[in-house]
């Protein structure tokens, strides 16, 4: 699903990934964990087209990001979804509207949206604010919003930059569940965050870590939330 | 095809989202394209009135007061076969008395001198000009109707066909930076209402972006609302220019001048709205490559 090799980035003289090589197989469940700044949300932004890639080589769902034309991104981003860390959910519109973008992009026909949506919205007991303007909902429900924007495509892989950052321990964890829900049916799924507690919780996923723009398998010691 | 017409239809929603933004953009091009339009109307008066004229120079033949009427007509009757001429138009003593008559618009009674008019037979010879050697054709023409028998005087105005080429030459030079200049603002003003646009929906567009739109679904509707721009404001100039055009429409047919100003011919209008709309579109592709 992803394979990495010798991939370096920098901002100006600032290295942000330093000859990272990494492979995600198909269906498989990885956090990737590491303090503030350490590169995290940079590696994801470079999955998901919205960077270019400076050294090295990437390829994320069949797409070669090295030669991928900015006309084509389109396509990447249809098989790849995105939690944001800021959400980045458009407050006026409805919490339906929010959910049923990727679809409506698509051209998808108005009654699959519709099922499609409901039933979205519903496991993530969204469905009573079907209607409700984002901007009136709490951060947590802005969260779950973007949360169910992104899974509404049934994508091949879903990354999720700090998709608990915003949410209490109980909301956390319910989360944590949906994507679990979403992780058995195949989806494969690729979270940022250093929330120690919901690593732990998840025992079948696999850990990598980045520090200081460096990538480790499995957790360092002394990694606390 | 849905989603086409969705998005064609979503492309002039959007610009309704800044009304005033929308407005100022529209007053913009809509007074740039009424004056390049009001322009574009001159040029076409007058080439219509010079289109008529230009070529041609008329000679204005007096003759003596003692020819008789049966003289003059045979004389008469022999100019049209002089060669290049192309109308010929006679009047008796009586005739030039009714014609003066006219010009004065029955503010002077001339009535009590019919029948014993001072003024001589006259006849205006039109000629065509031939397009080399114009000034020794003139003088060989003067000898050859004052050669006429009992001619007094021959005049005419070269002058006149001097001047007429001279605008006809002035606005066909002018009429091109003149397009070029009114449609260089349009794409300016259009251009900038998109980037303005892009500005303050830059988050927005980059949520789509984020969730799969192509950069055709993102962009197409920027490009409608770039021809919408164009087209709404050369419509809105045009009807203007209508009203104005409605208003000014018989100002010169008053004699001596008996001008009927024309409104642009529908080719041009066509013209009009169809450049306009396409220069917003392309500023609107210059704004969104940026």
């Amino acid at each position: 699903m992803i394979t990495i090799s010798k991939l370096s980035y920098s901002f100006g003289r600032q290295l942000a990934l330093k000859d990272i090589s990494f492979s995600m197989k198909q269906g498989e469940f990885v956090f990737l964990c590491g303090p503030s700044g350490a590169g995290k949300t940079t590696l994801m932004r470079i999955l998901h087209g919205a960077l270019p890639v400076q050294r090295g080589k990437v390829d994320v769902a069949g797409y070669d990001l090295n030669t991928l034309t900015e006309s084509r991104k389109h396509l990447l981003r249809r098989d790849v979804s995105v939690v944001f860390q800021d959400f980045k959910i458009l407050p006026n519109q409805t919490v339906f509207a929010n959910v049923g973008l990727p679809l409506v992009v698509r051209g998808i026909a108005r009654h699959i949206i519709d099922k499609r949506v409901r039933a979205v919205l519903r496991s993530l007991h969204l469905d009573q604010k079907a209607g409700v303007p984002c901007e009136e909902l709490s951060g947590g429900e802005q969260q779950r919003v973007a949360v169910a924007r992104a899974v509404v495509v049934k994508p091949k892989l879903l990354l999720a930059d700090e998709p608990t950052g915003n949410l209490d321990r109980e909301l956390s964890l319910r989360m944590m569940d949906i994507f679990q829900q979403f992780h058995r049916f195949g989806t494969s799924i690729m979270i940022a965050t250093h929330n120690q507690e919901i690593m732990e919780r998840m025992a079948e996923a696999r850990i990598v870590t980045l520090e200081d723009g460096v990538m480790h398998e499995g957790k360092k010691n002394g990694d606390q939330q | 095809m849905n989603v086409f017409f969705r998005l064609l239809f979503q492309g002039v929603r959007d610009l309704f989202r800044s009304p005033w933004s929308l407005c100022m953009t529209l007053a913009a091009i809509t007074l740039v394209t009424f004056l390049g339009s009001a322009f574009l109307m001159l040029v076409h008066n007058l080439n219509l009135q010079l289109g008529t004229r230009h070529g041609n120079v008329q000679f204005q033949v007096y003759w003596g007061g003692n020819a008789t009427q049966a003289e003059m007509q045979e004389v008469w009757g022999a100019l049209s076969s002089i060669q290049g001429v192309v109308n010929v138009r006679t009047f008796t003593p009586d005739q030039a008395l009714e014609v003066l008559s006219e010009s004065f618009q029955k503010s002077v009674d001339l009535e009590w001198m019919k029948g014993r008019s001072p003024l001589p037979p006259t006849a205006l010879v039109e000629c065509e000009m031939p397009e080399d050697g114009q000034k020794k054709w003139a003088a060989a023409m003067v000898d050859r109707l004052q050669a006429l028998p009992k001619v007094q005087k021959v005049s005419f105005n070269p002058l006149q066909v001097d001047v007429l080429s001279s605008w006809v030459g002035f606005t066909r030079m002018a009429f091109w930076p003149v397009m070029g200049f009114m449609l260089t603002v349009v794409a300016l003003v259009v251009g900038n209402t998109i980037k303005l646009a892009l500005l303050v929906r830059r988050e927005e567009l980059e949520i789509l972006r984020f969730v799969g739109a192509s950069r055709a679904y993102i962009q197409f509707p920027l490009l409608v609302g770039g021809a919408f721009q164009g087209f709404l404001a050369s419509g809105v100039a045009l009807v203007l220019l209508k009203l104005v055009h409605h208003a000014i429409e018989n100002l010169l047919n008053v004699p001596p001048l008996w001008i009927s100003i024309f409104f642009l011919p529908n080719l041009y209008i066509l013209a009009i709205l169809s450049a306009l709309a396409g220069v917003g579109v392309i500023s609107s592709c210059v704004a969104l490559r940026n």
